[in-house]
């Protein structure tokens, strides 16, 4: 745990130095009341604070349970997943998004996480009926289609 | 009638294998209206809207999309979608990409002038087809029931008096509220202190609470306060006073001797490089939309105006618009 | 009060139509899908559906539209209790502790719980509207920014209690979302901040995104690392029903949410999540056992659903008192009731004595038809975590990027779910907590916007916060939840030294 707290501390006084920086021309004060700099300054205050305790705490504390890892196997179906996951957003203006989404629903069952066939199908089709009818039909919301059309 | 028509849109390649396949039921489909010389979409249309379900815009554009298929003036089923985000311009993005796509026009509002001000983005309104402008609102402004001013011009003698004194409550900086701010401001030379809400519902809440002293509403929506007593309206920013009998005594703003006229306006435009018969496909739609009674009762209940200006004079009348804001939002100090 | 009675009677006399029946029922059907289903929220779904409602007559669509709006706070609870997606933003408390439930295998309780509280809070709230209405209305228009912006420090001051961990992660990952909440147009001077020049950034980061993300996704990312044969949550059937010890655990929490969430759903400008989220927090300092927060609290669930369902019939208040919008859900109302060319203000409450009688009748009839629905159906849903994980996953993933695209119906804020569906993955590694996060992306715009504004509104002085008379007694409740954790920390504090010391005077004297 020492590590994922010095790292999440390091993330957060990034972050922090990306608000100040990215917000410097903005100005503190307009008028009467605080502008638009004054809350991302204090944001960042504080979280370059707080990351600063998190760290010392995560130096002086004595005893540091392990990061919970999965093993090679939940790691594999984890990174797979966020790949699919990742590649709807990349494949749905080509192919369609419904069509990309039971295309991952397919591979996330048959490949991923190595279900039968035919349960599979039936819950790829279950959740297609369900999208098909709820938002296309129901609230008549455009999806976008892609080549194939559907 | 160019049956072959391009099909572009992802929306009609969904119905391409079935329209080619009932080519006479095409046919008729164009022949039954009264512009079968011209050029009409094929397949449903989208009338891409930049505000969350509900909102002004968006009202008006579903009530336009109700009666253009009620009326059949229009018989291709029309439907409004809510693209939000970028304060208008991810609907306007998704319009400019449609270069030539027949199914899909954009309700233009104030944000697709003022957005790229505001952000210094490249211009938008330039780069669609105009089609129509052709509903306007007017503006009033109000004050407390209690307000010592009886007239705008006592109003502006009064926040004179000590500068900044006057809240005034309005939606977000940059909106039409802020800007009509800044128009009393120069006309008048008094200097007020604007306080930008969540929007115009919370503004209203605002100064219905006593905790401002100045609001700029639309028509509709001073009416019930007016009747309840819960307001005073000193001035219509129009350049002539309203006809109906609850707005007949409130006098223009140029009456009482500030030039301040201001106003909102809505309209349709179609992605870059539309045909320009389908522009007149839309023109003469829009036209015959506002002789129908029943465009004419939403705009006499919503106490709005419908001047069409149609597709001809669309490009002019915008860039005007564009001009007006521009200039204005420089005063202001928000165009970048 | 007898004209009350009255017009309430004539009002039950609309609604109980069989037309207008049938659609209350259809209302709160949809009501209940579209909550359930991540993404598309109440307001989304009524004003989707606004165009159906346009060939019926204005009091029954009006009556429906109501419908999906709370049967929605009912519904949202499903999705968050059972996968961890909050189905609707108010239900997101309860996405952290009633899948804790869940998998305790308390699921029907916990959608019990919620179901009862949800009826008897806007049963509660519904009453008050029939009796009270103008009164509310004009107290609610007392709320304006000082109040708002000490309504959010008191949520705020209560983040580095969320949650089980350490205080100093909890405070840390709040200013995360503090910064989330920055991105965006700032409302008040018109500049961007942090938008890094993307057009879709210029409205800020909303909500759902993050909460689907960090909250559903992440879930089922963590989900896929056990083994796929993992078992299905065991569920006992004695377990799924509400036990009586549950019940007197839970009724003075629905008691204490009901109120609450009431109150701030009249406020027009705070709404359902900001009650459920205040609700939560307020009854973890009521709770007998704070600990178990985040952990699967009945109690914290129970608080929540009634606040966020009282908090939606609350918002009536302003909107038919006044015209006022008091929430997203009742801004697509007041549309509808323009497109059916009723004009909302101070005057609908007797110009328009049927149609608003009728719909507060129809409330007391949705809210009844809801319980029923939903009561009964508890285990059952609760069963649906019988089928195996690996099955459900998928579909919980597909549905929720679906119902997030649907929002915007744009493929960038699925993909800004997925960013923070991989944020919160890492979180969980990193054994950081998620709650805050939401919690602050909530607050943090009231509460810069509203402390501006309340500068501005008194030109610079600071004395607003105290001359107000509503404003003063909540910066004593602020200061107050500030104070009391820090006596009990330096109180025990000094037992722990005076303890040590007599320890070691006792080792001297040996």
């Amino acid at each position: 745990m020492k590590a994922a707290d010095i790292l999440s501390a390091c993330v957060m006084l990034f972050l922090a130095v990306v608000v100040l920086i990215s917000t410097r021309h903005l100005p503190y004060w307009a008028d009467f009341a605080p502008g638009s700099a004054f809350s991302p300054f204090w944001v960042a205050a504080a979280s370059i604070l707080v990351s600063c305790v998190l760290v010392v705490g995560a130096l002086r504390r004595q005893s540091h349970p392990p990061i919970d890892w999965p093993d090679r196997q939940g790691l594999r179906r984890v990174l797979l997943t966020a790949g699919g996951l990742w590649a709807i957003v990349v494949l749905a203006p080509v192919l369609g998004l419904v069509a990309t989404a039971v295309l991952f629903m397919l591979f996330l069952l048959l490949v991923v996480l190595r279900r039968n066939l035919w349960p599979s199908l039936l819950t790829t089709a279950v959740t297609a009926a369900l999208i098909y009818g709820v938002f296309s039909a129901w609230l008549g919301i455009a999806f976008p289609t892609g080549l194939l059309g559907i | 009638m160019n049956m072959t028509g391009k099909v572009k849109s992802s929306l009609t390649r969904r119905l391409m294998l079935f329209s080619l396949s009932s080519v006479s039921a095409l046919l008729m489909l164009g022949a039954g209206e009264g512009y079968a010389q011209g050029k009409a979409p094929q397949g449903p249309i989208e009338i891409t809207s930049g505000t969350s379900p509900g909102g002004t815009p968006d009202v008006l554009m579903r009530r336009v999309a109700k009666i253009l298929n009620e009326e059949k003036i229009i018989t291709n089923p029309i439907v409004v979608q809510n693209r939000t985000g970028g304060s208008w311009m991810v609907a306007a993005n998704w319009v400019l990409n449609k270069k030539g796509d027949e199914n899909t026009v954009l309700t233009i509002a104030q944000p697709i002038l003022t957005t790229p001000i505001t952000t210094g983005q490249p211009t938008v309104y330039d780069k669609l087809t105009p089609i129509s402008m052709f509903i306007q609102g007017d503006l009033l402004i109000a004050v407390q029931p209690n307000s010592p001013a009886k007239t705008f011009k006592e109003f502006v003698d009064l926040a004179k008096q000590r500068e900044r004194s006057i809240k005034v409550a309005g939606a977000q900086a940059g909106s039409t509220d802020h800007m009509v701010t800044g128009l009393v401001e120069k006309a008048s030379g008094a200097k007020l202190n604007y306080v930008p809400f969540d929007g115009g519902g919370a503004a209203a809440t605002a100064f219905l609470g006593g905790n401002v002293d100045m609001i700029v509403l639309p028509p509709s929506e001073a009416l019930p306060h007016v009747k309840n007593n819960k307001i005073k309206l000193l001035a219509i920013l129009s350049e002539s006073r309203r006809t109906e009998p609850e707005f007949k005594d409130v006098p223009t703003a140029k009456e009482q001797g500030f030039d301040i006229v201001w106003g909102q306006s809505w309209g349709l435009a179609g992605p870059p490089g539309m045909d320009p018969e389908l522009v007149k496909f839309w023109d003469n739609a829009i036209q015959k939309l506002a002789a129908t009674d029943a465009w004419k009762a939403t705009v006499k209940e919503m106490f709005l105006r419908s001047q069409v200006v149609n597709a001809s004079q669309a490009k002019e009348h915008m860039a005007q618009l564009h001009d007006q804001h521009l200039a204005l939002l420089r005063d202001l100090g928000l165009a970048k | 009060m007898i004209d009350a009675l009255v017009s309430l009677g004539n009002g039950f006399g609309v609604a109980l139509t069989p037309t207008n029946l049938l659609f209350i029922f259809i209302g709160v059907c949809l009501g209940q899908i579209i909550g359930a289903l991540p993404g598309l929220g109440p307001s989304a779904g009524m004003a989707l559906l606004l165009p159906i409602t346009f060939g019926l007559p204005a009091a029954t669509a009006i009556m429906m539209l109501a419908g999906i709006m709370y049967g929605g706070m009912y519904g949202g609870t499903l999705t968050s209790v059972l996968v961890n997606v909050p189905g609707e933003a108010a239900s997101v408390m309860t996405a952290v502790d009633g899948h804790k439930l869940a998998k305790q295998g308390r699921a029907g309780a916990a959608l019990s719980v919620s179901a009862i509280g949800s009826f008897i809070a806007g049963v509660g709230a519904v009453m008050l509207l029939v009796f009270v209405t103008p009164p509310l209305a004009e107290f609610a228009l007392r709320f304006s920014s000082p109040e708002y912006f000490l309504l959010a420090v008191l949520g705020i001051t209560a983040t580095a209690s969320i949650g089980a961990g350490s205080p100093v992660k909890a405070i840390l990952t709040a200013i995360f979302g503090l910064m989330i909440a920055l991105v965006g147009t700032d409302p008040i001077l018109g500049s961007e901040r942090l938008t890094f020049g993307m057009t879709e950034l210029l409205d800020g980061i909303d909500f759902l995104p993050v909460a689907i993300g960090i909250f559903g996704i992440a879930e089922v990312l963590s989900s896929l690392e056990r083994s796929y044969d993992s078992e299905p949550i065991r569920t006992r059937l004695r377990d799924m029903w509400l036990s009586a010890k549950d019940w007197t655990a839970c009724r003075f929490s629905i008691l204490r949410g009901g109120i609450l969430g009431f109150v701030i759903g009249l406020m027009p400008g705070a709404g359902p999540t900001v009650a459920a989220i205040l609700a939560y927090v307020t009854e973890k300092r009521f709770s007998p056992h704070p600990e178990k927060f985040g952990e699967g609290a009945l109690d914290g669930v129970a608080a929540a659903e009634s606040a966020n369902n009282s908090a939606a019939h609350g918002a009536l208040i302003p909107m038919l008192a006044l015209g006022i919008p008091g929430s997203a859900s009742t801004a697509v109302l007041l549309a509808a009731l323009v497109l059916q060319g009723i004009r909302p203000g101070p005057g609908l409450m007797v110009e328009q004595a049927d149609l608003v009688w009728g719909l507060i009748a129809s409330m007391f009839i949705g809210n009844v038809i809801l319980l029923v629905l939903n009561l009964p159906l508890a285990p059952v849903f609760g069963a649906l975590l019988r089928v195996p994980y690996e099955y459900l996953a998928p579909g919980i993933l597909v549905i929720s990027l679906i119902g997030t695209f649907a929002t915007t119906l744009s493929l960038f804020s699925v993909g800004l779910t997925l960013f923070f569906g991989m944020i919160g993955y890492l979180m969980m590694k990193a054994d950081l907590p998620r709650a805050p996060v939401v919690l602050a992306v909530v607050l943090a715009q009231l509460m810069e916007t509203s402390l501006r504004q309340s500068l501005m509104l008194s030109e610079g002085n600071l004395w607003i916060f105290v001359q107000r008379p509503i404003s003063i007694i909540l910066l004593l409740l602020v200061i107050g939840s500030l104070a009391v954790p820090m006596l009990g920390l330096l109180t025990r504090r000094r037992m722990e030294r005076l303890r040590r010391s007599e320890a070691k005077i006792s080792i001297a004297t040996k």
